[in-house]
């Protein structure tokens, strides 16, 4: 009797509480579609195995025994990119060129500030006189959607030459992708591609991405781009320190990254209130819609999950003038000094939860509230912006609840 | 047939006598050899035992199992032979994961110079911490060893080395008790091996030195009496490699750790812990690598129902309970890990214990994010 009070009865206790209440006990799962990590909806067992390798890759992260470096900005993907959201400004780095120079011979066209502990390099600089330009890494999610969205429809929403004289212009960045991409590859292949990743629009495939992140921020060299980024301000044509072989990944892995990062899903719209559905009216009313378009729709795919798909974005993905307020004067493809693609908007609920509570907006993680982002906004947005300033409080609350929202 | 037998008495009459035979058994086949030791002259002296430990353990983290497996954990064997009146050697060799790892952890002359002072040379466990020097898992009274001996310290941290150690009584029921000992330190993994950033445990198994500078550990620890202990003890050296062929090719960086320890008996409870601190001087361009950590662990034991099982008069239990932290970069907000530890044991016999239990972790990332996971741990230990 004595034995069952004192040790079963606990012992039990303990046992049933942890099967019964698993989720208080032994952790729970996140609500599905609050977070910027999980696959789409439906994936075969092919897909779920190739999406686990590739968030297997995603999560690694490189010792310098395994190739990382000899320059490098992080150790791994997810260093950039915490729960597959966008980075903070100390994740992010300097792009530099001069001219449209991409300064290959001087280190460009990455500022890469560490350099790998064994190799005992001074880190490199931006050359003096160089244009350089500030960004925080940004989220990785949908990027599968935003990749199946057909170039026509994107087309669609240019107006270079403000025709319908609102005051929104709106430009494709047409780039070139490199030449290892295959052209069976969304913005792969010769000839001008449309460009639609990263904060200039300055690249046309998710591979060539995919690929020269490993390359540039880590210092991976892979069977697509063999060669290390060398510490060419040193006058070094040798990786100092870094003795893994190269290809330091393999082709398979940076194709199943890629496929990792082309079936992240994009996550739910949070609670819709009263405020959030004003709110929305305001967005479309004084005139953020115009650039932040809400929803585009994916094309035909092999996948289901992304053929045929509404992508609530809030982007053109096109080139907007955004006046002296956010220019970086560093021209990236045919993108000015002035001109960014217009930054998807899903997601903003959730970005304080993914960088331990605190917040960064724009390319260069200047804003720390939406309000300050919003307030920067200039050049084709001043007018938006202007009419957001001119807004009570209350409605300007309801703006706020609905980006909230995203 | 008569000419049979008379080969057969030749044959007999050339063979040694009874005496002779074994003369002759008596030398080895090789002076030294395998069969030529001087312990097998001396069994009795010498002492062979160890302890095992096998897991059940059912891992989760946010809501998926990541683990449901059996563990063999470890089979570790101890010998022990006092040589002579003043001359010990004592050795440990651990078997884990079914052998996929097999280190001598312990291999240690001891010779008494005075009944104050022993010199010890070998493979020593360094005394940094009282957990590192006395970790066997029939003692340790939950499944897991504390966050910072296995992320920080890199328990076991065994090393080569040589130094002193010893006892003394201020009073009758006092003792202060010291160890120190220069020893080959850590090498160059410290910085460059775990792609996590700074790891300790990944440079330590330093056995022939990296940099020729040796690095001096030692713990002094005072005890009023039954009550408990308290010790203070440290780990400081070079651990990098900065010169090869007269070449510079870094500075010299050091590595240093202080911990606290104590142990303190009240009735049937137990109260421990340890407190670590290093600081490490790492490439400033390799920013991601950090130059302080640091880490502890509170831990309170109450030993009850002694006699209560009638077939095992010598059982007791144990409730326990572990707070334990590591922060791995003192220098930024996340980078660490806190883990409480909940737990029940049965010891049916002092050398042995099934221990039952539960963990939750938490876990933040550099940006300061929260991971959360939780395990319920069953395992059995014993020494034999």
């Amino acid at each position: 009797m004595t034995l069952r009070r004192c040790f079963l009865l606990p012992a039990a206790i303990l046992i049933v509480a942890a099967f019964a209440g698993c989720d208080t006990l032994m952790t729970s799962t996140p609500t599905a579609g609050d977070d910027f990590a999980s696959p789409v909806d439906g994936l075969d067992p092919d897909l779920n195995l190739v999406f686990l390798q590739g968030d297997e890759n995603f999560a690694k992260a490189f010792s310098v025994a395994e190739g990382l470096g000899p320059i490098f900005n992080n150790i791994s993907c997810e260093g950039c990119h915490p729960g597959d959201g966008r980075g903070t400004p100390e994740t992010g780095f300097f792009r530099f060129s001069k001219d449209g120079d991409l300064l290959i011979d001087s280190g460009g066209p990455q500022h890469q500030d560490r350099v790998i502990a064994g190799a005992r390099l001074i880190p490199e600089n931006v050359p003096e006189g160089a244009d350089r330009s500030f960004r925080i890494p940004p989220p990785v999610f949908g990027s599968g959607l935003i990749e199946a969205i057909p170039v026509a429809t994107i087309l669609a929403l240019t107006d270079p030459e403000d025709a319908d004289g609102d005051g929104i212009s709106g430009r494709a960045n047409w780039v070139t992708a490199a030449p290892w991409v295959p052209a069976r590859h969304v913005g792969g292949g010769g000839g001008a591609q449309l460009g639609r990743f990263s904060r200039k629009a300055q690249v046309s495939s998710l591979l060539q991405q995919v690929t020269e992140a490993y390359n540039q921020d880590m210092g991976i060299t892979s069977e697509f781009l063999p060669l290390e980024n060398f510490h060419v301000q040193r006058s070094l044509t040798v990786a100092v320190g870094d003795i893994a072989p190269d290809p330091e990944i393999s082709a398979a892995t940076v194709l199943q990254t890629t496929m990792y990062v082309r079936l992240l899903a994009a996550p739910h719209r949070g609670k819709i209130t009263a405020a959030v559905s004003r709110g929305d009216e305001v967005f479309a009313g004084i005139g953020c819609a115009d650039c932040h378009v809400p929803t585009l729709t994916t094309g035909i795919h092999d996948l289901a999950q992304l053929s045929e798909q509404p992508v609530p974005l809030y982007s053109d993905l096109l080139l907007h003038d955004m006046g002296e307020e956010l220019a970086d004067h560093r021209p990236d493809g045919d993108a000015t000094g002035s001109e960014w693609r217009t930054a998807p908007l899903w997601g903003l609920r959730l970005v304080a939860r993914f960088l331990g509570g605190r917040e960064f907006y724009l390319h260069d993680g200047r804003a720390t509230t939406l309000h300050d982002a919003i307030l920067a906004h200039g050049g084709e947005a001043r007018r938006a912006r202007d009419a957001y300033v001119a807004l009570d409080t209350a409605t300007r609350m309801d703006l706020h609840a609905f980006l909230k929202s995203l | 047939m008569n000419d049979m037998r008379r080969i057969l008495s030749t044959l007999l009459c050339l063979m040694p006598s009874s005496l002779a035979w074994a003369e002759a058994t008596d030398r080895p086949l090789v002076a030294g050899g395998i069969t030529d030791k001087p312990f097998i002259n001396r069994s009795t002296r010498m002492s062979l035992g160890g302890y095992t430990e096998t897991h059940l353990r059912w891992e989760r983290e946010a809501g998926v199992t990541e683990e449901l497996t059996f563990d063999m954990k470890r089979f570790n064997l101890f010998v022990y032979s006092p040589v002579s009146s003043r001359l010990r050697v004592a050795a440990e060799i651990e078997f884990e994961e079914k052998g996929e790892e097999i280190v001598v952890e312990a291999a240690l002359i001891d010779f008494e110079l005075h009944p104050a002072v022993t010199m010890r040379a070998g493979i020593l466990l360094a005394p940094l911490g009282r957990f590192n020097i006395a970790h066997d898992s029939p003692a340790n009274d939950l499944t897991d060893r504390p966050l910072m001996n296995t992320e920080l310290i890199g328990t076991a941290l065994s090393e080569v080395g040589m130094g002193f150690h010893g006892a003394l009584f201020p009073s009758a029921a006092s003792r202060v008790t010291y160890e120190v000992y220069a020893v080959n330190g850590f090498h160059d993994g410290v910085a460059i091996a775990d792609a996590a950033g700074t790891r300790i445990p990944a440079g330590k198994d330093n056995i022939e030195d990296n940099n020729s500078r040796p690095s001096l550990t030692g713990r002094l620890a005072v005890s009023p009496g039954s009550v408990g202990e308290l010790g203070l003890s440290a780990h400081s050296g070079p651990y990098n490699t900065w010169e090869i062929d007269g070449l510079d090719i870094d500075k010299q960086r050091n590595l240093t750790m202080v911990v606290v320890d104590g142990d303190f008996n009240w009735r049937s409870l137990e109260v421990l812990g340890e407190y670590a601190t290093a600081s490490i001087d790492v490439p400033a361009a390799s920013s991601l690598l950090a130059d302080g950590q640091s880490g502890f662990y509170l831990q309170a034991n109450a030993t009850f129902g002694h006699g209560w099982l009638v077939a095992l008069p010598e059982a007791e239990f144990t409730a326990v309970t572990r707070w334990g932290q590591v922060d791995f970069d003192t220098d930024v907000d996340g980078d660490s890990q806190n883990r409480l530890t909940l737990g029940l044991n049965l010891r049916p016999v002092p050398d042995a214990v099934f221990k039952l239990d539960y963990q939750r972790n938490w876990i933040r990332d550099r940006f300061n994010n929260e991971a959360g996971s939780a395990a319920l741990l069953f395992s059995v230990a014993t020494y034999f």
